[in-house]
Protein backbone atom coordinates (compact mmCIF):
# COMPACT_ATOMS: atom_id res chain seq x y z
CA UNK A 1 0.00 0.00 0.00
CA UNK A 2 2.30 2.77 -1.17
CA UNK A 3 1.18 6.38 -1.21
CA UNK A 4 2.25 9.27 -3.43
CA UNK A 5 2.51 12.49 -1.42
CA UNK A 6 2.50 15.71 -3.40
CA UNK A 7 3.87 18.77 -1.62
CA UNK A 8 3.28 22.17 -3.18
CA UNK A 9 4.85 24.45 -0.57
CA UNK A 10 7.61 24.27 2.04
CA UNK A 11 6.65 25.03 5.66
CA UNK A 12 3.51 23.36 7.00
CA UNK A 13 2.74 21.20 3.93
CA UNK A 14 6.23 19.69 3.90
CA UNK A 15 6.31 19.22 7.68
CA UNK A 16 2.95 17.48 7.81
CA UNK A 17 3.93 15.29 4.89
CA UNK A 18 7.07 14.15 6.74
CA UNK A 19 4.89 13.06 9.65
CA UNK A 20 2.62 11.02 7.42
CA UNK A 21 5.23 9.03 5.48
CA UNK A 22 5.60 5.28 5.54
CA UNK A 23 8.63 3.42 4.18
CA UNK A 24 8.17 2.78 0.47
CA UNK A 25 6.06 5.90 -0.14
CA UNK A 26 6.89 8.39 -2.89
CA UNK A 27 7.14 12.15 -2.48
CA UNK A 28 6.71 14.58 -5.35
CA UNK A 29 7.68 18.23 -4.85
CA UNK A 30 5.79 20.61 -7.09
CA UNK A 31 4.95 24.31 -7.42
CA UNK A 32 6.57 26.18 -4.47
CA UNK A 33 7.40 22.80 -2.94
CA UNK A 34 10.47 22.63 -5.19
CA UNK A 35 12.14 25.30 -3.03
CA UNK A 36 12.68 22.45 -0.56
CA UNK A 37 15.70 21.58 -2.73
CA UNK A 38 17.50 24.52 -1.10
CA UNK A 39 15.46 25.30 2.01
CA UNK A 40 15.15 21.74 3.24
CA UNK A 41 18.11 20.09 1.61
CA UNK A 42 19.17 18.40 4.90
CA UNK A 43 15.66 17.15 5.54
CA UNK A 44 15.47 15.74 2.03
CA UNK A 45 18.78 13.91 2.22
CA UNK A 46 17.58 12.27 5.45
CA UNK A 47 14.26 11.47 3.89
CA UNK A 48 15.87 9.79 0.90
CA UNK A 49 17.02 6.94 3.14
CA UNK A 50 13.40 5.80 3.46
CA UNK A 51 11.39 7.03 0.50
CA UNK A 52 11.89 8.12 -3.09
CA UNK A 53 11.65 11.84 -3.76
CA UNK A 54 10.82 13.43 -7.11
CA UNK A 55 10.50 16.98 -8.36
CA UNK A 56 8.32 18.23 -11.18
CA UNK A 57 10.55 19.43 -13.99
CA UNK A 58 8.39 22.32 -15.20
CA UNK A 59 8.21 23.83 -11.71
CA UNK A 60 11.95 23.41 -11.08
CA UNK A 61 12.91 25.02 -14.38
CA UNK A 62 10.38 27.84 -14.05
CA UNK A 63 11.83 28.88 -10.69
CA UNK A 64 15.49 28.61 -11.63
CA UNK A 65 16.09 25.82 -9.14
CA UNK A 66 18.83 23.24 -9.58
CA UNK A 67 19.88 20.13 -7.76
CA UNK A 68 22.63 22.22 -6.18
CA UNK A 69 23.29 19.83 -3.31
CA UNK A 70 23.39 16.69 -5.47
CA UNK A 71 20.46 15.02 -3.79
CA UNK A 72 19.50 11.59 -5.04
CA UNK A 73 16.16 12.77 -6.38
CA UNK A 74 14.31 12.02 -9.58
CA UNK A 75 13.07 14.64 -12.02
CA UNK A 76 9.74 13.89 -13.67
CA UNK A 77 7.71 15.62 -16.37
CA UNK A 78 3.89 15.62 -16.42
CA UNK A 79 3.89 12.16 -18.00
CA UNK A 80 6.07 10.96 -15.12
CA UNK A 81 3.67 12.55 -12.64
CA UNK A 82 0.84 10.50 -14.14
CA UNK A 83 2.96 7.33 -13.97
CA UNK A 84 3.74 7.97 -10.30
CA UNK A 85 0.04 8.40 -9.63
CA UNK A 86 -0.67 5.08 -11.30
CA UNK A 87 2.13 3.29 -9.49
CA UNK A 88 0.78 4.20 -6.06
CA UNK A 89 -2.40 3.02 -4.32
CA UNK A 90 -3.45 6.50 -3.33
CA UNK A 91 -2.40 10.11 -3.56
CA UNK A 92 -2.34 12.60 -0.70
CA UNK A 93 -1.80 16.25 -1.50
CA UNK A 94 -0.22 18.53 1.08
CA UNK A 95 -0.80 22.21 0.47
CA UNK B 1 -16.20 -4.42 2.61
CA UNK B 2 -16.61 -0.81 1.68
CA UNK B 3 -13.52 1.33 1.07
CA UNK B 4 -12.41 3.52 3.93
CA UNK B 5 -11.85 7.23 3.54
CA UNK B 6 -9.65 9.55 5.53
CA UNK B 7 -10.27 13.28 5.22
CA UNK B 8 -7.29 15.38 6.27
CA UNK B 9 -8.03 18.96 7.24
CA UNK B 10 -4.94 21.14 7.62
CA UNK B 11 -6.12 24.73 7.44
CA UNK B 12 -7.29 27.12 10.17
CA UNK B 13 -11.08 27.28 10.57
CA UNK B 14 -11.95 30.58 8.87
CA UNK B 15 -9.22 30.53 6.22
CA UNK B 16 -11.29 30.40 3.04
CA UNK B 17 -13.73 27.50 2.87
CA UNK B 18 -11.25 24.67 3.42
CA UNK B 19 -12.40 23.61 6.88
CA UNK B 20 -16.07 23.86 5.99
CA UNK B 21 -15.56 21.83 2.83
CA UNK B 22 -13.67 19.13 4.71
CA UNK B 23 -16.60 18.86 7.14
CA UNK B 24 -19.14 18.80 4.32
CA UNK B 25 -17.17 16.05 2.60
CA UNK B 26 -17.09 14.03 5.84
CA UNK B 27 -20.85 14.41 6.32
CA UNK B 28 -21.61 13.39 2.74
CA UNK B 29 -19.28 10.43 2.85
CA UNK B 30 -20.73 9.22 6.16
CA UNK B 31 -24.26 9.70 4.83
CA UNK B 32 -23.36 7.24 2.07
CA UNK B 33 -22.15 4.66 4.59
CA UNK B 34 -18.50 5.06 3.70
CA UNK B 35 -16.41 4.44 6.82
CA UNK B 36 -15.00 7.93 7.25
CA UNK B 37 -12.28 9.36 9.48
CA UNK B 38 -11.57 13.03 9.89
CA UNK B 39 -7.97 13.92 10.77
CA UNK B 40 -6.91 17.40 11.89
CA UNK B 41 -3.28 18.36 11.38
CA UNK B 42 -1.27 21.58 11.37
CA UNK B 43 -3.46 24.69 11.68
CA UNK B 44 -6.43 22.36 11.21
CA UNK B 45 -6.32 21.63 14.95
CA UNK B 46 -7.62 25.17 15.60
CA UNK B 47 -10.94 23.99 14.16
CA UNK B 48 -11.88 22.31 17.45
CA UNK B 49 -10.74 25.12 19.73
CA UNK B 50 -13.64 25.70 22.14
CA UNK B 51 -15.45 29.04 22.28
CA UNK B 52 -15.48 30.00 18.60
CA UNK B 53 -17.95 32.83 17.87
CA UNK B 54 -17.62 33.75 14.20
CA UNK B 55 -20.90 35.71 14.07
CA UNK B 56 -19.16 39.02 13.36
CA UNK B 57 -17.43 37.42 10.39
CA UNK B 58 -20.81 36.31 9.13
CA UNK B 59 -19.55 32.73 9.04
CA UNK B 60 -20.99 29.42 10.19
CA UNK B 61 -19.75 28.24 13.56
CA UNK B 62 -17.61 25.25 12.65
CA UNK B 63 -17.46 23.92 16.19
CA UNK B 64 -21.25 23.52 16.03
CA UNK B 65 -20.88 21.41 12.91
CA UNK B 66 -18.26 19.26 14.65
CA UNK B 67 -20.79 18.49 17.39
CA UNK B 68 -23.12 16.96 14.80
CA UNK B 69 -20.58 14.43 13.48
CA UNK B 70 -21.73 11.83 15.98
CA UNK B 71 -25.24 11.88 14.52
CA UNK B 72 -23.66 10.97 11.19
CA UNK B 73 -21.88 8.00 12.72
CA UNK B 74 -18.49 9.71 12.99
CA UNK B 75 -17.80 9.02 16.65
CA UNK B 76 -14.50 10.83 17.00
CA UNK B 77 -12.17 13.26 15.27
CA UNK B 78 -8.49 12.34 15.06
CA UNK B 79 -5.94 14.96 16.01
CA UNK B 80 -2.19 15.02 15.42
CA UNK B 81 -0.66 15.43 18.88
CA UNK B 82 2.49 17.10 17.57
CA UNK B 83 0.42 19.83 15.93
CA UNK B 84 -1.20 20.56 19.32
CA UNK B 85 2.17 20.80 21.02
CA UNK B 86 3.64 23.07 18.36
CA UNK B 87 0.72 25.45 18.94
CA UNK B 88 0.83 25.32 22.75
CA UNK B 89 -2.71 24.00 22.92
CA UNK B 90 -3.93 22.24 26.06
CA UNK B 91 -6.44 19.43 25.74
CA UNK B 92 -8.85 21.36 28.00
CA UNK B 93 -9.08 24.14 25.41
CA UNK B 94 -10.48 21.80 22.80
CA UNK B 95 -13.96 20.40 22.21
CA UNK B 96 -14.01 17.01 23.93
CA UNK B 97 -14.71 14.98 20.81
CA UNK B 98 -11.28 13.94 19.59
CA UNK B 99 -8.76 11.13 19.78
CA UNK B 100 -5.05 11.95 19.88
CA UNK B 101 -2.61 10.35 17.47
CA UNK B 102 0.87 10.51 18.94
CA UNK B 103 4.23 10.07 17.25
CA UNK B 104 4.26 7.60 14.36
CA UNK B 105 0.56 6.91 14.75
CA UNK B 106 -0.35 9.41 12.01
CA UNK B 107 1.58 7.56 9.33
CA UNK B 108 0.17 4.15 10.21
CA UNK B 109 -3.30 5.65 10.59
CA UNK B 110 -3.17 6.97 7.02
CA UNK B 111 -1.84 3.67 5.73
CA UNK B 112 -4.96 1.96 7.14
CA UNK B 113 -7.26 3.92 4.83
CA UNK B 114 -7.98 3.11 1.19
CA UNK B 115 -8.50 6.69 0.07
CA UNK B 116 -7.39 10.06 1.34
CA UNK B 117 -8.76 13.51 0.59
CA UNK B 118 -7.04 16.62 1.86
CA UNK B 119 -8.46 20.06 2.47
CA UNK C 1 -51.14 34.76 0.79
CA UNK C 2 -47.79 36.15 1.88
CA UNK C 3 -45.53 37.07 -1.02
CA UNK C 4 -42.31 35.07 -0.59
CA UNK C 5 -39.01 34.98 -2.43
CA UNK C 6 -38.21 31.33 -3.06
CA UNK C 7 -35.47 29.59 -5.00
CA UNK C 8 -35.96 27.11 -7.86
CA UNK C 9 -36.56 24.26 -5.45
CA UNK C 10 -38.96 26.21 -3.29
CA UNK C 11 -36.65 27.04 -0.37
CA UNK C 12 -36.95 30.51 1.15
CA UNK C 13 -34.33 32.91 -0.16
CA UNK C 14 -34.42 34.99 3.04
CA UNK C 15 -34.58 32.70 6.04
CA UNK C 16 -35.84 35.63 8.12
CA UNK C 17 -39.09 35.64 6.09
CA UNK C 18 -40.15 32.52 7.96
CA UNK C 19 -43.00 32.48 10.45
CA UNK C 20 -45.51 29.80 11.46
CA UNK C 21 -47.99 31.31 8.98
CA UNK C 22 -45.37 31.09 6.25
CA UNK C 23 -44.81 27.45 7.18
CA UNK C 24 -48.51 26.71 6.76
CA UNK C 25 -48.43 28.30 3.33
CA UNK C 26 -45.25 26.48 2.27
CA UNK C 27 -46.75 23.20 3.49
CA UNK C 28 -49.94 23.77 1.53
CA UNK C 29 -47.89 24.09 -1.66
CA UNK C 30 -46.72 20.53 -1.03
CA UNK C 31 -50.22 19.34 -0.07
CA UNK C 32 -49.30 18.97 3.59
CA UNK C 33 -51.67 20.18 6.30
CA UNK C 34 -49.68 20.87 9.44
CA UNK C 35 -50.78 19.11 12.63
CA UNK C 36 -49.24 19.15 16.12
CA UNK C 37 -47.22 16.09 15.11
CA UNK C 38 -45.75 18.02 12.17
CA UNK C 39 -44.95 20.98 14.37
CA UNK C 40 -43.15 18.82 16.89
CA UNK C 41 -40.80 17.67 14.12
CA UNK C 42 -40.48 21.10 12.50
CA UNK C 43 -39.51 22.66 15.82
CA UNK C 44 -36.90 19.96 16.36
CA UNK C 45 -35.54 20.56 12.87
CA UNK C 46 -35.19 24.26 13.57
CA UNK C 47 -33.49 23.38 16.83
CA UNK C 48 -31.06 21.10 14.94
CA UNK C 49 -30.25 23.95 12.58
CA UNK C 50 -29.64 26.36 15.47
CA UNK C 51 -27.43 23.90 17.24
CA UNK C 52 -25.44 22.39 14.38
CA UNK C 53 -25.48 25.18 11.76
CA UNK C 54 -26.82 23.09 8.90
CA UNK C 55 -29.98 21.37 7.74
CA UNK C 56 -29.47 17.62 8.13
CA UNK C 57 -30.05 14.76 5.74
CA UNK C 58 -32.54 12.15 6.85
CA UNK C 59 -30.43 9.75 8.88
CA UNK C 60 -28.77 12.16 11.30
CA UNK C 61 -32.10 13.92 11.71
CA UNK C 62 -33.84 10.64 12.58
CA UNK C 63 -31.10 9.96 15.12
CA UNK C 64 -31.57 13.42 16.58
CA UNK C 65 -35.36 12.93 16.84
CA UNK C 66 -34.81 9.58 18.55
CA UNK C 67 -32.52 11.21 21.09
CA UNK C 68 -35.12 13.88 21.86
CA UNK C 69 -38.48 12.10 21.50
CA UNK C 70 -37.62 8.40 21.62
CA UNK C 71 -37.64 5.64 19.02
CA UNK C 72 -41.41 5.70 18.35
CA UNK C 73 -40.94 9.00 16.56
CA UNK C 74 -37.24 8.75 15.80
CA UNK C 75 -37.56 6.49 12.78
CA UNK C 76 -37.76 6.95 9.03
CA UNK C 77 -41.27 5.56 8.62
CA UNK C 78 -42.76 8.06 11.06
CA UNK C 79 -40.95 10.88 9.27
CA UNK C 80 -42.13 9.63 5.86
CA UNK C 81 -45.73 9.52 7.07
CA UNK C 82 -45.63 13.17 8.08
CA UNK C 83 -43.44 14.44 5.25
CA UNK C 84 -43.89 12.09 2.28
CA UNK C 85 -41.33 11.70 -0.49
CA UNK C 86 -38.03 13.17 0.71
CA UNK C 87 -38.75 14.01 4.36
CA UNK C 88 -35.46 15.81 5.04
CA UNK C 89 -35.91 18.14 2.09
CA UNK C 90 -39.65 18.70 2.52
CA UNK C 91 -39.39 19.36 6.25
CA UNK C 92 -36.44 21.74 5.72
CA UNK C 93 -38.46 23.63 3.11
CA UNK C 94 -41.46 24.01 5.40
CA UNK C 95 -39.28 24.87 8.41
CA UNK C 96 -37.78 27.75 6.43
CA UNK C 97 -34.28 26.28 6.37
CA UNK C 98 -31.84 26.00 3.47
CA UNK C 99 -31.71 22.84 1.40
CA UNK C 100 -30.00 20.03 3.35
CA UNK C 101 -26.35 20.21 2.28
CA UNK C 102 -25.74 16.52 2.25
CA UNK C 103 -28.88 15.41 0.45
CA UNK C 104 -28.82 14.71 -3.26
Amino acid sequence: MATLHTVNKTGQPLELCLRALNAGDNVLLLEEGVYALYEASDVLSDLLKHVAVYVLEADVLARGMTNRDNLDIGMVDYQGFVELTEANDKVVSWF
Amino acid sequence: MSQTLCIISTQAPYRGQFAKEALDAALVSATYDIPTSLLLMGDGVYQILDGQSPEQLGRKNLSSMFQSLELYGIETVYVDGESLEERNLDPEQLLPLYTLLEGDAVASFLAQHDKVLSF
Amino acid sequence: MIDLKRDKEGYLVNLSDWSPEVATQLAADDDVILTDEHWEILNLLREFYQKFEHAPSQRPFVKFIASQLGKEKGNSIYLMTLFPGSPAKLAARIAGLPRPTNCF
